[in-house]
């Protein structure tokens, strides 16, 4: 009995019930918003889908597997605002040292390293009749299985660090720090003149590097710049709603864990 | 290069198929987890509020 049994890592054992509810108790408003919000994105990602396989235009060369795109975009949109989140989620963390921002961004990490996957499985797909390869050694590439691994490692530092004040300082840090490798691999099919990967959404002469293979041009059917919008809109809205229900998931598993610590020091 | 019609056809019914088994993988993962963790929840609280002396009489030894 008596705080001193209380496990460090759940602090909050200590408090009682009612204050551990009234913590984490959501506003009515909110909950319909996140169910607005769930509803929002369900049918935009059905007109995405609809879009992309019935409003676009077909690609001469080769076909409906450019359709793929509308995914493959989308998805990594997603996945880089989702890291975003943890970025300015861990920066807000080390400023506030408020738990609440640590498990942000947490959840911008659960949510984006999905979504990197689908970037990844769909570009392979894409790839393997264009290029005639599933993969191969190339910056583009090689940069964004970095970064799949980069995110990937930053679940496993915090599986590694018991002290739930040092994770999160930890991991804030990292967060913050990994989301170079989003910024390279975004730059680098417009830097590097070897990519294979094409500049989906290039601006002026020379954004394409000369060794691209296999095009996608936005600006040659206005309906594919529309639906490629959409896309990367449904699929940021998706992931953002995604990230808000990880974020109470991670609230819910306090919850247990707190109650648990205090049953057992009350024993 | 041109790709046969059936060829691109079959890449990107794969690559559909994918994206929607990891989206449903990800809604799966969160629905599973809360109904678990709501049903450890709600066992954890009615042992919380269980007042000590029942819990003495009641469990095993």
């Amino acid at each position: 009995m008596g705080t001193a049994a209380i496990s460090p890592d759940y602090p909050r054992a200590s408090q009682s019930a009612e204050q551990l509810e009234a913590d984490i108790v959501y506003a009515p408003s909110r909950t319909r918003i996140l169910r607005g919000l769930t509803l929002v994105s369900i049918i935009l990602m059905t007109i995405t889908v609809l879009m992309a396989l019935f409003y676009a235009g077909m690609d001469a060369a080769t076909g409906n597997v450019q359709r793929i795109f509308y995914m493959h975009v989308g998805a990594f949109s997603a996945a880089a605002t989702a890291f975003c989140v943890t970025v300015v989620a861990g920066a807000l963390y080390l400023v506030t040292r408020n738990s609440r921002w640590d498990k942000l961004a947490l959840s911008g990490v659960v949510v984006g390293l999905p979504l990197a996957t689908i970037t990844l499985i769909t570009g392979a797909i894409w790839a393997r009749p264009t290029w005639n390869t599933w993969w191969t050694r190339d910056p583009r590439l090689d940069s964004m299985i970095v970064l799949w691994a980069i995110y990937a490692a930053y679940l496993t530092l915090r599986s590694t660090i018991s002290s739930p004040d040092r994770r999160a300082r930890f991991a804030a840090v990292y967060g913050i720090l990994a989301f170079v490798s989003v910024i390279y691999t975004t730059a680098i099919i417009r830097v590097r003149p070897d990519t294979l990967h094409p500049v989906v959404i290039a601006t002026g002469v020379g954004a394409q590097s000369a060794a691209a293979q296999g095009s996608f041009a936005i600006n040659a059917d206005q309906h594919i710049g529309i639906t490629l919008s959409v896309s990367s809109i449904s699929w940021i809205i998706a992931a953002c709603t995604l990230m808000w229900y990880r974020l109470r998931l991670e609230n819910l598993y306090e919850r247990v864990q707190t109650i648990k610590a205090r049953i057992m020091a009350n024993e | 290069m041109t790709i046969p019609a059936d060829v691109s056809n079959t890449y990107m019914a794969l690559g559909y198929a994918v994206v929607a088994l990891i989206l449903f993988g990800i809604v799966a993962y969160l629905v599973s987890r809360a109904r678990q963790l709501r049903t450890e929840l709600a066992m954890l609280q009615s042992l919380d509020n269980t007042p000590k002396a029942d819990v003495e009489t009641t469990s095993p030894r």
